[in-house]
């Protein structure tokens, strides 16, 4: 198809105690996109994905997936071609690793679950009751249940949070093996997890869009930053600076100057500083991490960034 | 029956008999309703002789029971054994029925389900009909164990078993769908538990009714099931089409 996979459209989502959680979100996540939706808590990231599974209805707008409607009689037909890693459901304690999986083969109509399961190291577990299972391989099983169909699109809502370190490492790794060529919306709060596994960014903010782009790009608008270090200290090396016309803040013992083109401007800046007598024996330039550009997009609010 | 909903149908009907508190329940009563008190009832009005059971005073003069008053036999067949199968086809399924429904919803397992695609309406109509099959399984066993005993015994006629019949699986239908309602309009299972109460009620007061006031025969029973068969009808379109998804989510 030539259209986005996953789309959102005008979407207005009113809870019944008057909550506003989306406010005319749209977004368009086109074929092989891995997109990361990002944003503070109560931002409507879980909605979305919600909204996006059938889950919960629109009030006005519209949710497509493959071009379906979530509210369209045949919308069970393009949601059998996507995996959904929900939030942190309930599990039963009545039903076995091996029978969810097994209950998502069946209604999917294909998948191997043993191979599957063996994907997920999830062999040994699949006896037990899924409530029985740690919070890591409760996520392992239901990665497994999303890609035992091979989907060609995933939903993952923080697929992630509330694991311990080393969980959330495996769990990652699992991601990244998963998300590779598929179109992928990937709720998370994790920002470095963002960035190593997604390739496109949406920042979500009070129910509206902020921004929605490729990382890359992205990084391309905010500034980059010279990190410099003096022998007179960060205080002394602000101030000649700070003479010069140049913003500059601390940060961890260093002074971090944006420079729009690091490459041509820094070697010049070098020059002028060590003629005025400061010793700089650190210099190198920085890129704008996605924590500073989703700090900088959350607390501007505006779609642009920093210039 | 699609096969999402056959899929869902094979994963309730592993879970149901795990739930140890719903399947005792799902056991205990019709052992009692459909088997122990109809059979110590039916012996013991088999024990009384009409012309004693006749000066028995105070038998209301109502159409259903005037002419009862002079058989015991009479009375079990057309009074007391319909009654017990009503109740007997009322308790089960909505204990049972209630129990799956809000356990999903307090767990929180419900999207666990809605991971996979299948709607609602597949989930719930999966689970009555698990339920169905499970309060079939525990009822008729009961049911027909001590109808034939009555039947060997000269109570009931092959007719009047199968007239029961109609009643106990209309009973059941209506539990399973009027369950299915309250338990999406219920906080938590004991809110649910209570309102199940409330509606049984008013609902033995009808049929008590039905029974003291219409002519003994198959056709009243026939019209008490047909009764029991609209509800459930009405029960299961507010349920599957009118109460939505976010409901049960809440």
């Amino acid at each position: 198809m030539t259209g986005p996979v996953i789309e959102l459209d005008q979407v207005v989502k009113r809870f019944s105690g008057g909550t506003l959680a989306l406010n005319g979100v749209s977004i368009a996540v086109h074929a092989g996109e891995r997109a990361c939706l990002l944003g503070p808590n109560g931002a409507g990231k879980t909605t979305v994905i919600r909204v996006l599974n059938g889950l919960l209805r629109p009030n006005a707008g519209q949710a497509r997936l493959f071009g379906i409607a979530t509210d369209a009689a045949d919308f069970l037909a393009a949601k059998r071609r996507v995996g959904v890693v929900p939030q942190g459901p309930g599990f039963y304690d009545e039903l076995t690793a091996a029978e969810y999986l097994e209950l998502a083969r069946r209604v999917y109509g294909r998948g191997e679950v043993e191979a599957t399961a063996a994907l997920f190291d999830l062999e040994p577990h699949l006896a037990k009751p899924m409530a029985a299972l740690s919070s890591g391989f409760q996520r392992r099983l239901l990665m497994a249940a999303a890609l035992l169909s091979e989907p060609e699109v995933l939903l993952l809502d923080e697929p992630t949070v509330g694991l311990d370190p080393v969980a959330a490492r495996e769990v990652r790794a699992h991601l990244r093996s998963a998300m590779a060529g598929r179109t992928v919306l990937f709720s998370t709060h994790n920002l470095a997890e963002a960035e190593a596994l997604c390739d496109s960014v949406i920042v979500l903010r009070e129910g509206r869009v902020l921004l929605h782009e490729p990382i890359a790009t992205v990084r391309q608008r905010f500034p980059q930053h010279a990190l410099l270090a003096a022998r007179q200290g960060p205080e002394a090396l602000t101030r000649a600076l700070s003479a010069d016309g140049f913003e500059s803040r601390i940060a961890n013992g260093a002074v971090e100057v944006p420079l729009a083109n690091p490459q041509d401007a820094l070697p010049d800046l070098l020059r002028h500083l060590l003629a005025q007598g400061l010793d700089v024996y650190e210099a190198h330039t920085v890129e704008p991490s996605l924590e500073d550009i989703f700090v900088a997009v959350v607390k501007d609010g505006a779609t642009g960034g920093p210039a | 029956m699609s096969p999402a909903v056959r899929a869902l149908l094979w994963k309730e009907l592993r879970q149901l008999p795990r739930k140890r508190g719903a399947l005792i329940s799902a056991t205990i009563f019709p052992l009692f309703f459909l088997f122990l008190l109809p059979l110590g009832q039916g012996f013991g009005m088999g024990a009384v002789s009409p012309s004693s059971f006749a000066q028995i005073e105070g038998m209301p003069p109502l159409p259903g029971l005037a002419a009862l008053a002079a058989d015991p036999r009479l009375l079990y067949r057309e009074f007391t054994l319909p009654f017990f199968v009503a109740i007997g086809g009322l308790v089960v399924p909505a204990i049972t029925a209630t129990y799956s429904l809000i356990s999903e919803r307090e767990r929180r397992s419900l999207e666990l389900l809605m991971a996979l695609p299948v709607s609602l309406s597949q989930i719930l109509w999966a689970k009555l009909i698990a339920v169905l099959v499970l309060a079939s399984a525990t009822t008729l066993p009961f049911f027909f164990l001590q109808q034939g005993i009555a039947v060997a015994h000269d109570l009931l006629t092959p007719t009047r078993v199968l007239v029961l019949l109609v009643v106990l699986l209309a009973a059941q239908a209506y539990s399973t769908a009027s369950a299915l309602v309250v338990s999406l309009l219920a906080r938590d299972y004991r809110t649910a538990n209570n309102i199940n109460g409330a509606l049984l009620g008013p609902l033995i007061v009808v049929i008590l009714a039905l029974l003291s006031l219409t002519p003994p025969g198959e056709a009243r029973l026939l019209l008490l099931s047909l009764g029991l068969g609209v509800l459930a009808a009405g029960c299961l379109v507010l349920g599957i089409r009118v109460i939505s998804l976010e409901r049960f989510l809440r």
